[in-house]
């Protein structure tokens, strides 16, 4: 049945590509301040509150609500410790949250691949 | 003005539209589209346009880890006290002028790739963390950036090594290297940026100097510093 589609429609392949692409858009990932945590979470494997506050000039409430969410995911693990004293929180992305970062990434390149694609078949 | 990149995305929702007409099982797509947010593809370019900056932005974060600092400044040490004694064998005539400077420049060789092999091993322990494709960029800075700065530490050594000028060869180590780690930097951390300036000043300082404490400054700089650096960024960064 499929073959049928592809037949009566030429433009199908892409249309399927595109659908597959849009299907699979994180959205736990696809929102500007959580995008930008994975990015460098994923450069630098940690950082900790501090760094990622200055980095990405969100405020402390925002960052942390990001922050939770994306534990509440499996995609940042939190890690407390003392330092002399002083409390230090960082976080590390997680190979889920790497794993899911990249495939994010992927499905971004197919959105703008087919969108091109479609481009060329147009003209 | 007719929006191409809109048409494709049409073309997609009217592919589905045949399809759910059909009833085949790429009804429940249709539901799954509706709930999710759907970037076209100029969001998507600007999405992984803002990604990219992003990290390669962070790379300026990870530019050297304190442990490699602390163990060049010990190899620089070890090399002042292993030309302490090749010049007192000179004075003593032990060992002729030739072999003298042939075992010079086997110290400080050693010591060289002793820090940037020690340096190596350490980044690779932290590769898997902070990504292939970064490191590979940033060692590409890295050589660019202090490569003016070492070539000219080089041919001037070897220069001054030919015309006896022994002691003039640490005051210009402390220069050239200065060049060299502030290039390096400029386009990284600031810390590494200000050990470059300090090598610069102890090296101007040292060219004011009597030509005596050369080698004292040597383990002073290439080494107090070295260490220094090491732990400031090893307390701050993690080891």
């Amino acid at each position: 049945m499929m073959l049928d589609v592809l037949a009566a429609y030429p433009n199908a392949a892409h249309a399927f590509e595109a659908i597959e692409a849009l299907g699979s858009i994180d959205d736990a990932i696809h929102q500007k301040a959580r995008m930008g945590i994975m990015s460098l979470l994923l450069t630098l494997g940690e950082a900790d509150f501090k760094l990622l506050k200055e980095s990405l000039a969100l405020s402390d409430g925002n960052l942390s609500t990001h922050l939770t969410l994306l534990e509440d995911r499996g995609y940042v693990s939190c890690h407390k410790e003392f330092i002399r004293k002083k409390p230090r929180t960082s976080y590390a992305i997680t190979d889920a949250g790497r794993n899911a970062f990249l495939r994010y990434i992927a499905a971004l390149e197919r959105i703008v691949r087919a969108s091109e694609t479609a481009d060329t078949v147009i003209k | 003005m007719y929006n191409q990149r809109h048409f494709a995305t049409q073309r997609a929702f009217e592919g589905v539209k045949f399809l759910v007409n059909q009833k085949s099982k790429v009804v429940s797509l249709m539901a799954v589209i509706d709930e999710v947010h759907t970037p076209d593809a100029r969001e998507a370019e600007e999405n992984l346009r803002a990604i990219r900056e992003l990290m390669e932005r962070s790379t300026r974060f990870s530019t050297f880890s304190g442990l490699s600092g602390i163990m060049a400044g010990c190899a620089s040490i070890g090399g002042c006290f292993i030309t302490l004694s090749l010049q007192r064998m000179l004075v003593e005539s032990a060992i002729s002028n030739r072999d003298f400077k042939i075992s010079f420049l086997l110290t400080w060789s050693a010591v060289i790739f002793a820090a940037i092999g020690v340096d190596y091993l350490l980044t690779k322990r932290r590769a898997p963390r902070v990504g292939k494709r970064i490191l590979s960029r940033l060692g590409k800075q890295m050589v660019i950036g202090s490569g003016p700065g070492l070539g000219s530490g080089a041919l001037l050594t070897l220069m001054l090594l030919q015309h006896n000028l022994v002691t003039s060869i640490f005051p210009t180590w402390m220069l050239c290297y200065g060049c060299a780690v502030s290039a390096v930097g400029l386009f990284s951390q600031r810390e590494v940026l200000y050990l470059g300036l300090a090598f610069l000043v102890a090296g101007a300082v040292t060219l004011a100097l009597p030509p005596g404490i050369g080698l004292f400054m040597v383990g002073v700089t290439f080494g107090g510093f070295h260490i220094a650096y090491g732990t400031i960024i090893a307390r701050k960064d993690g080891w």
